[in-house]
This record gives C-alpha cells, structure tokens and sequence, in this order.
C-alpha cells in the first residue's frame, strides 16, 4: 500500500522511529519479510550443517571398506536422513529465504501479501526439523528406507518412519503456504510499470516454482499419506496381497519428486541471471526466451518422472516415452545456459566472489546436465541406475547446482541484508576451496557407479577403496570450507567490515539497489515507478 | 495498475491535507483468477490419473490445498480495492474509507482532535488512531510502520496539535 | 604418524589398478549399453569443450581489467534459434541408438532357458523351472573379513554359497520376482538390472558369449544387509553345463526322498 503524499522524514519526535520488538519475542511474532527472510536463511544454514554431519559419517564409514564406524542399519538412517534434511531442510527453505527478503524489494512492494501467514510457514519448518533430528532417538531409530521413502521397505520401518511422514507433511504445509504468499505477492504487488514482462529473472523463476509447488505438493502429501494408512489403517494402497501395487507409490512419489528437483534448482537459476548481467555488466541476453525455457522446464518436469523408475520393468513404449521427454529438457536447460554465455560475451568483467560461485555454478551445473543426458539414455541408465554415478550426478546438479547458486546469491545480497560488505579475500578463499573439495568428493563417484558400485551401502568390494577414500578426503575438506562462509557471514552480521553503498555492484539494476544498504525495515513505502 | 480515482469521493477544493493509502493493483480482477484457474484446473490434472490409478488420497489434498489458494485469493481480492482517506478541510478531519466492500466515513473536529500513536509491539507495527468527540478510529492499517507515523506527524502538525 | 598414514592407504597401494569405466560387456545387450555410453559421453565431452572453451576465452578477454568495455547487445534471434535446433539434432543423434537396444531388450521372447529369480531379505533364491530344482544364493564372505578381524578376500562381499549357473550362447529368460521388499538383480557385464518387486513378476533376459564368472549386487535399498546379498553368475559351456544340472537333479531327488 502506498500513501500519497508520502512524508519520507522520519524520527518523529513524539513517537520515534518505529521501534522494533527486540529479543527472541521479534523473531518468533515478526511478520517482516526480512526478518522471516533471515530466519529461513539461518535455519537452513543450520539444517545444512546437520546434513553435512551426517554426510561426513556416511563419508567415514565408507573410507575403506568393512564397517568400521556404524552398523548397517544407522548407516541407512544416515543416507535416509541426509537427503531429507539437505532437500526439505536445507536447500528449500534457504530458496524461501531467498524469495522473502528479495521478491518484496524486487517487485517494489512494501512486504508479503500475508505477512502473518509468512510467519506461519515459516515456524512450521523447526518442529519438522525435530521431529526428523529426534527420529534418530526412538526406539526402532530414525527412517531407514532411503529419502525416497519406498515401500515395502518403508512400511517395515519403525516409529522413525512415521515420525518422517509427519515431518513431511508440515514441511509440504510450509511450502504451500510459503507459496501462496509468493503468487499472491508477484502477481498483485508489483509496482507500477513493472509487466510481468519486466519482472527480474529470479521473481520469474520464482512464480514457476511457486506454482510447480502448489500443483505438486498435494501428490506428495496424498502419497506418504497412504504410506501411514497402509502402515496403520490395513489399506493396501502399495501391498500386492491387498490388491495394491508398490510401483504405484514409486509412480506418485517420483510425481511429485522430479517436479521437485526443478523446484530446487529453478531458484537457482534466477539467482545466477541476475549475478551474470550484473558482473558482466551487460543485459541479460535473451529476457524472454529464459522466461520460456523456464517455463518450459516446469512443464516438461511433470511429464518425465518415470526416468527414476527405468529398472522396475515399464513396457517399451513408456521407456521410449519417457527417455525421449527427457533429453528434450536438455533444450530449454541449453538455451539457458547459452544465454548466460553470451551475457559474459564481450561484456566488462569482474570476478568478485558472487561471480565466482555463478561461473562455478555454470560450469559444473553443465557437468550435471550432461551426466542427467547420459542417464536418461535408457540402456545406459539400466547400468547406472542406484549406483554412485547416480550420485555423484545429482550432487553435481543440487550441490554445485543449487547450493553454490544460492551462495552466489548470499555474497551478492549480502552488503544489502547487512549494510556491511562481505571480506573479499575470505569469500574467494571459500570459493576455491569449495570448487575444488567439491570435485574431489563427487568427481570420483563418477568412476565408482560405472564400475558398478551400488548407491546406499555401507561397505563395499574393494576393487571401489581407492575413489572411495578421494571422495571421504573430499567430503571432509568441502565440510570444513563452509566454515568459511559462516565466517564470512558473522563478520557481516557484526558489522565487521567497510560499509556498503546503497549499490555496491557497479553492474547491477534491479530495484532492492535503489534502497538503502542495509534495506530499511519495510521495502518500499512508495512504490517506485518502474520505466 | 489501476489507481483511478473513480472510486473516491470528491476531494473538497479547499483542504489543506490529504493522504490516501490504497494498494496498487499489479494484475486485475480477471486475470487475477484467471490465474488462480490454471493453478486449480493444472493440479487437477496432474492429480486425476493417479486417483484413477487407485491413489484417490491424493484427491482430498488437492481439494484442501487449493482450498487454501482460493481463500488467499478470495481475501486478496476482497482487500485489493480498500483505500482509506484522511483529509483536513476547514474545522473538520474526514476519514472516508472502503475496507472489504464496505464503505464508511467518520468526521473529527479539527479543533478536539487527538492523534495516538500505540507504539510497536512485538513484531507488530505502531498504531495511529485519531480521537475526539467520544469516537476513535484507527488510520493508516494498510500502511508500513514508519508511514503510519509519518501520517500521525502530518496531522498533529496540520491541526496544531504538538 | 607417517606409518598410521601407509596403513590407511594400503589398500590404495595395493590396488595399482584404478576403475574409470563399465564393466567390459559379456552379452550383445551389454555391449550396446557400453558402446552407447561411450558414444554419449565423447559427444558431450566435445561439446563440453566447445562451450567452455567460448566461455573461458570470454573470461580471459571480456574482463574490465584488460579495459575491454561491455557491449549492449541482449538479443538475436538467429544465434538462439540455431542453438534451440541443433541441441534436437544431436539428442535425435542419440535417441535413434537407444532406441534400437530398447525394443532389443524388452524382446524376452523365445528363450532357450526360463529361470525364476527371488529376491529375499538377505539372499536371492533360483529355480530352473524346466528342470524343477532350485536353490538359495548367500553371501559367502565371512563375518571376520567384514569386522575387520581377518585380511579381506579378493571377491570380498561379491562371493557366494552357490552361483546361478548358466551355459553359454543361450537365451536365458529370467522372471524376477521379490517376497518381501523391491530387490534389484543387477551383474553389469550382463546388461541386466532388473527390479524385483513383491506380489509382481518381471522379466528380462541375457545371452552371455564368454565361459566365466560374472559379478553383481542386489541394486534396489532393501534393509539392513543390502549391500550383503550379491549375485554370482557362473557361464559354463553346454557340457559343463549339463553335467552340472545332472548333479543337480540329483541333488534334488535326494532330497526329496529324504523329505519323504
């Protein structure tokens, strides 16, 4: 809302400056956008070091071969874990993050359409995150049937398990409440000029998310519930001695699963279309053709879901269906990729750390791509499918893809959240370090799932020990690098650091640069003009 | 977007104050359930061949999930054409305002007029009333935290209230 | 501390022999599946090349401290209509390969042998159905090598009790089926993963061309001892072959009568 004439003096004498609630009372009561924005942004970081311990466990154990560390069973529970919280704890919610503190100051609005609901979705994430982190602690441990949750197996599982499926569901509740507030927010909210047309390329590529999530999250929440029904209620909705048929679950999960691998990485993409002009400093090449490729890509995610399912015996016409749906992603996921090069094509650039982690991000994302081409060749994928090449291509795609996206975003906005510049030396040293242990970890798994090295087991033959131990020195070392970011980030929180402009990037043009650094409490109480 | 200023009373010649809160409106009625219908008829059929299949649990999500959408559409829509109006005009400070269709005007004498800021509470921006006569009326509900109190500073400067 | 270290990364000195690439294919299907990804992946690596050659040329000229000033171009139509079209004829390119050795191993028809495969909580179970005997298959690695408390075998955890035995240049149909979870029978240099899923039979089918013992895992997440149920495929030659179903039988008769 905006008011006409508009008084922009502030600090009355009587009242003051809108005090803001301090103490823990503000974070959990806030209806800001920026404080729900910084509290997604922490949660996952923190969420991101709870599935990173896990991960180095999985890491240790697997060192050498024999079992050392961990029985089989926890080992599961690890894996089962690891991905639940990476995927539900850490990379969406810090995608949200994203979305909060940058979509209202994007758009020009002044905050979220519901700002009480925002709070809402957001504290519905930590009792989810207990329940995932306690399941480990009750009697039978934590789910052990693989983040993919397939049953039988699944229905095997103890207490842990259901402890997952309600996870899951107040998880799936936050995302479409955290959705419906974005849609609500894009479409209405704009300032005046700015078409949809005009959006920046990250409000875009987070309308096609938002809108993937409310179409998908029903099938999801639909699937685990007839998990627990058929755990506890005597339904057979996916036991073939009750009629049911366990490849039934793995057709609804996969539904919702590869619409949600583009929910992750859709972001992303944003993120980078808006670090490349601005580094480059040049326009984004080609404005309406990446709104089409990402449409497109939202389109054709709920047309290929079965390419998770090539070794449970579909009939030939749906291999040959779903093998030829998805290499056509390959298209729009190359234009973008294209586009972003000739947007650093005789352009001026610099390479300060947000340009760093986007050419990163370019350059191993393509890595991924390429390997999801190989596996979505469906006689290959017979050899590949649950081996570590599976892996290592979608660590390539959500840890180099997502993940290195989103710390591109993180020291591009940051001088914005916190009105302090980042340290420059210690971002770079992150970057390298981070590049490079990244690529020891999950290079390797490439050669162990093609000499047929299966995904999920603790120990191993030992003709796979020598890029096993790469891959565990790796992981330990890309580990430790991320202690540099929450280095980077303190310093910044604490103000540790030269002050930053209002725009600290020569190059960059959306509209949060036309605020203040750091960004006052409410974005825009006049909605600027957009030409 | 659409602020026209057809829906407003007019603005009498000789105040000497007005502020108008009101929401840009970035889509429209139409094509703003327009877009609530791709939403709604896409999830349906994206989630019909698996109740078909024998997954029918997934039908009652569908049904609550856009539910939902549709409530926040509903609310939205409902409160996109609010807009409030206060004016200072000769011994009087008119409200006029329209909040979820309803329309309402409250008149302050310039002269008996107080303006209460309530400050911040936790989370919640301040609040600015205006009182005089025994009535009470909250100004500026739409509007961001520091705006509200800039409105409450016009007023007490334009009335002569310090 | 340098010796704890040569400890750790014995086995690494032991193993001159690093693993890159699949492994080499025994059957028709195999040899398609290897060939095609060799192929794929010499394509994407060229145009991996090209594409990052453009982009690090670009990055080495295009810098603002080689004083190179940005251009303001943001589109041109033909450039991305060119590389829309030519990324559908190269995936044309592949698809039409793949194609082919699809519809060639979804063709189960006309088998010379049909065997039944189970897949258990932690072992798989054979039936040579025209025969009429069968067997389980567990994994024959003992417990101390997996502890640690022995010195580990060079089939450590691919070894078992009792291999399925196949004969040479036939067509072998399996029918795969699960009883408890989804198992997956999976030997790389026979071309076959194919999922076993409880209440429902699958099929596949192989034809190896060389005498030897083949070795896989169970490939599907299916509990505790998952990565403890391998499979151990023995190609005989036909004589050897029908010696070994001749004992067998045997066997079986045996143990029929003893039942009795």
């Amino acid at each position: 809302m905006s008011s006409i004439p508009h008084d922009h003096v502030h600090g009355d004498g009587h009242a003051g400056h809108a005090p803001h609630p301090t103490g823990l009372m503000r974070w959990i009561t806030t209806t800001n956008h920026k404080d729900i924005g910084t509290l997604y942004l922490l949660f996952s970081l923190f969420m991101f070091f709870v599935g990173g311990v896990l991960a180095l466990t999985i890491r240790t154990e697997l060192f050498h071969p024999g079992l050392q560390v961990v029985n089989p069973e926890f080992f599961n529970s690890l894996t089962t874990l690891h991905g639940l919280i990476m995927i539900f704890g850490a990379i969406m919610p810090a995608a949200v993050g994203f979305a909060n503190w940058q979509i209202p100051m994007m758009i020009g609005a002044p905050d979220m359409a519901f700002a009480r609901m925002n709070n809402w979705s957001f504290w519905l994430l930590p009792p989810a995150a207990i329940m995932l982190i306690g399941s480990f602690f009750v009697p039978g441990g934590a789910a052990s049937g693989g983040w993919t949750l397939y049953p039988p197996l699944s229905v095997q599982g103890g207490m842990g398990f259901d402890l997952t499926i309600f996870a899951v569901h107040i998880m799936g509740a936050s995302s479409i409440m955290g959705s419906i507030n974005i849609i609500t927010t894009i479409l209405n909210m704009r300032a005046p000029g700015m078409t949809l047309m005009k959006m920046p390329m990250f409000v875009w590529t987070w309308l096609i998310t938002a809108y993937l999530l409310i179409m998908v999250m029903p099938v999801l929440a639909g699937a685990v519930t007839m998990l627990l029904t058929d755990r506890h209620f005597g339904t057979t909705f996916f036991n073939a001695a009750g009629g049911g048929d366990p490849v039934l679950f793995q057709h609804v999960f996969w539904f919702f699963g590869h619409p949600e691998v583009y929910i992750m990485i859709l972001p992303s993409f944003g993120i980078i279309s808006e670090i490349i002009p601005a580094f480059a400093r040049k326009p984004l090449f080609g404005y309406p053709s990446m709104v089409y490729a990402v449409a497109s890509i939202a389109i054709l995610s709920c047309l290929v879901w079965a390419h998770h399912m090539f070794t449970v015996g579909l009939p030939a016409a749906g291999l040959l269906f779903f093998m030829y749906v998805t290499m056509l992603i390959a298209v729009p996921t190359g234009v973008k990729v294209f586009n972003w090069l000739a947007t650093m094509w005789r352009g001026s650039m610099t390479f300060e750390t947000p340009m760093l982690f986007a050419v990163g991000f370019i350059f191993l994302f393509t890595i991924g791509g390429f390997t999801g081409l190989v596996v979505a060749i469906v006689p290959v994928d017979i050899q590949l499918q649950d081996t570590y090449y599976v892996v290592a291509h979608f660590h390539y795609v959500l840890v180099a893809g997502s993940l290195f996206a989103f710390f591109a975003g993180a020291y591009y906005w940051l001088p914005k959240w916190t009105g302090t510049m980042y340290d420059e030396t210690l971002g770079k040293w992150h970057f390298w370090c981070a590049m490079i242990t990244f690529n020891i970890t999950f290079f390797p798994m490439h050669f162990l799932g093609l000499a047929g090295m299966p995904r999920r087991i603790p120990d191993y033959a030992q003709q796979f020990t020598d890029w096993n131990m790469v891959a565990s020195i790796g992981a330990f070392g890309f580990g430790l690098s991320q202690l540099i970011f929450v280095w980077v980030v303190m310093k910044c929180i604490r103000g540790d650091g030269a002050k930053a402009p209002a725009k600290p990037w020569e190059g960059a043009h959306t509209l949060e640069w036309t605020l203040p650094s750091p960004a006052p409490y409410h974005s825009f109480e006049t909605p600027p003009v957009v030409k | 977007m659409n602020v026209s200023s057809a829906a407003l009373p007019p603005l009498p010649a000789d105040s000497e104050y007005c502020v108008v809160a009101r929401a840009n409106d970035a889509l429209g009625r139409r094509r703003r359930w327009f877009a609530f219908g791709v939403l709604a008829v896409g999830s349906l059929v994206l989630a019909l061949p698996f109740a078909v299949a024998g997954a029918w649990l997934v039908l009652p999500y569908w049904a609550l999930d856009i539910g939902v959408v549709a409530v926040a559409f509903a609310w939205y829509e409902r409160h996109v054409t609010d807009w409030q109006r206060v004016v200072v005009v000769g011994d009087r400070v008119v409200v006029d305002e329209t909040v979820g269709g309803k329309r309402q005007r409250r008149e302050f004498s310039r002269y008996w007029l107080r303006v209460d800021v309530e400050p911040a509470g936790s989370g919640q921006a301040p609040r600015v009333y205006l009182r005089g006569g025994g009535a009470s009326w909250e100004v500026g509900q739409a509007l961001p935290g520091p705006e509200r109190l800039a409105i409450a500073r016009e007023l007490r400067r334009v009335t002569g209230m310090h | 501390m340098s010796g704890s270290i040569a400890a750790l990364l014995a086995p690494a000195l032991a193993h001159a022999e690093l693993v890159w690439n699949l492994q080499t294919p025994v059957t028709p299907i195999a040899r398609q599946m290897f060939d095609l990804h060799t192929y794929i992946f010499w394509v994407c690596v060229v145009i991996f090349i090209g594409v990052f050659g453009v982009m690090f040329y670009s990055i080495y000229k295009h810098r603002k401290s080689r004083g190179h000033t940005a251009a303001q171009f943001h589109e041109n139509t033909t450039v991305e209509v060119v590389w829309t079209v030519i990324p559908i004829l190269i995936l044309l390119a592949m698809a039409w390969p793949a194609t082919k050795t699809i519809l060639a191993l979804k063709d189960t028809s006309a088998p010379d042998l049909t065997i039944k495969i189970t897949g258990y909580q932690w072992k798989w179970g054979y039936n040579y159905l025209q025969e009429g005997f069968g067997f389980y298959s567990n994994l024959a690695t003992p417990l101390a090598q997996i502890e640690g408390r022995e010195a580990k075998g060079p089939n450590y955890l691919l070894e078992v009790d009792q291999p399925l035995v196949v004969p040479v240049d036939q067509r072998i149909r399996l029918v795969i089926t699960a009883d408890d979870v989804i198992h997956s029978w999976w030997v790389p240099a026979l071309g076959v993963k194919q999922d076993a899923i409880p209440g429902f039979v699958r099929d596949s089918w192989f034809k190896a061309e060389k005498v030897g013992t083949y070795r896989g895992q169970c490939a599907e997440l299916c509990g505790k001892e998952h990565g403890f149920m391998p499979i151990v495929v023995e190609v005989r030659s036909k004589d050897d072959y029908a010696k070994w179903v001749g004992e067998q039988k045997q066997k079986a008769a045996v143990a029929a009568n003893a039942a009795k």
